[in-house]
């Protein structure tokens, strides 16, 4: 439909289209809102930048072989604690084996002796990475040491038998046979070193037939738990 | 309507080349324009600048989306209409007294600052005055599809094609819009006509 030529309407509409204010200056107005939203994009929210991140395919998979090299590694932290925990159980229950000073009972100690030992020579070759050849002539040394041992600890166990009747008698009549208790303490003395000398001696000899590798491996193992248990003796 | 297409192709492929300064250029070629559209659909100062700002902000952050053969005044024309439209709609829904002098709604003349000092007598003038109020107040009562195809093409000069691009329906339509618009504004105008006529 075309206007017809002088129509009043379209007069009327000019006039009104002279009205038109003038615009003001646009630029500055539009620049500082598309700064604005320029800074809004540039700080994402954390979830955000999270989702962002995750969507990248290297990222996701990169993220998830982090996690399963962080859970073996947990595992395998976890499990050396307990096979460090169990390591030193086991190194106690060597030095109760070598050392007289600690069995606590010497019937249990002689009934179970050849048992434990079988038990932590096989401990000590999977640890130490002994052959058969060293295995053999450990268990040997051990053999040969086990009855001097075992005879010691009998005497330590009798000490400390005379030991508790001396408490005893101190308790019940308050007092005690200086020159006889004095006796008792040079004996348990002279007992003490002997137990120490044939430990010693014992583990001297096994490692002897290590590998200076082995043998300082043994004698790391050994070490916190004789540092321990030496606290403990007499 | 004046800008040249040719021009508009080239800043829109500098901008999205990122040469920021090609928007400037877009600006000040299609700034006034845009504002005289929204002022023309809004009668409101303030809201046409916002809405027209809001072109150009729309246009820079979507420039990578357009084709390069765009007709970049289709596409400036059907964001703004669209703007009008929501922005119109909003208004009548939180109706707010206009710091502007003038608008349809609140009563006053539009066109009061407008009108000549020669003019022949004040009761002419005056007459005058409340024509161009009664034609603002009935384009303001025009359906959003009439008015856009009113003033884009009485005010603008866009062609039945364009115009049609930017409204969404054939050149047809778009004739049939501006039949039925007028039709309108004869119907509401009728007296001031009359006296146009006469005079």
């Amino acid at each position: 439909m075309q206007p017809t030529p002088n129509d009043p309407l379209d007069a009327l509409l000019d006039r009104l289209g002279q009205a038109t204010p003038t615009p003001d200056r646009l630029e500055p107005e539009v620049w500082r809102r598309i700064a604005a939203a320029d800074d809004i994009e540039g700080a994402p929210n954390l979830l955000t930048r999270i989702k962002t991140v995750f969507a990248r395919p290297s990222f996701s998979i990169a993220f998830a072989a982090a996690c399963v090299l962080l859970g073996l590694f947990l595992m395998e932290v976890r499990h050396s604690r307990r096979q460090a925990a169990h390591n030193v159980e086991l190194v106690q229950s060597y030095l109760r084996l070598v050392d007289p000073l600690l069995q606590p009972d010497v019937a249990t100690a002689t009934k179970h002796s050849s048992e434990n030992l079988e038990a932590l020579l096989v401990w000590m070759q999977s640890d130490l990475q002994l052959n058969d050849e060293q295995l053999a002539r450990i268990k040997d040394v051990h053999e040969q040491l086990s009855p001097r041992l075992l005879t010691l600890a009998g005497q330590v166990a009798k000490m400390q038998q005379a030991f508790n009747e001396f408490e005893k008698e101190r308790l019940s009549d308050g007092q005690v046979d200086f020159l006889q208790f004095a006796r008792y303490v040079e004996q348990r003395r002279r007992l003490d070193r002997e137990c120490t000398e044939s430990t010693q001696r014992l583990i001297a000899e096994a490692s002897d037939v290590m590998t200076p590798k082995q043998k300082q491996q043994y004698l790391q193992l050994l070490d916190p738990a004789l540092k321990s248990t030496s606290s403990g003796s007499l | 309507m004046t800008p040249n297409s040719d021009n508009d192709n080239s800043d829109l492929r500098a901008l999205q080349l990122g040469d920021d300064t090609a928007l400037n250029r877009l600006m000040a070629r299609w700034q006034k324009p845009l504002f005289a559209f929204a002022w023309r659909y809004l009668h409101n100062n303030a809201d046409a600048h916002d809405l027209v700002a809001e072109v150009f902000v729309r246009l820079y952050q979507q420039n990578h989306r357009l084709a390069p053969d765009t007709r970049l005044s289709a596409w400036l024309f059907t964001i703004l209409s669209n703007l009008c439209h929501n922005h119109h709609r909003w208004r009548k829904r939180h109706p707010s007294v206009s710091l502007d002098a003038g608008g349809p709604d609140d009563g006053a003349n539009p066109t009061a600052n407008t009108v000549p000092h020669d003019s022949p007598a004040p009761d002419r003038s005056l007459e005058q005055a409340e024509a161009l109020t009664a034609m603002a107040t009935a384009i303001d009562r025009l359906p959003h599809d009439l008015k856009t195809t009113l003033l884009l093409h009485h005010y603008e000069h866009l062609g039945y094609r364009e115009i049609s691009q930017i409204a969404g329906c054939s050149e047809r339509g778009v004739e049939t819009r501006l039949y039925r618009a007028r039709q309108y504004l004869r119907a509401e105008l009728t007296p001031f006509l009359r006296e146009a006529v006469q005079t």
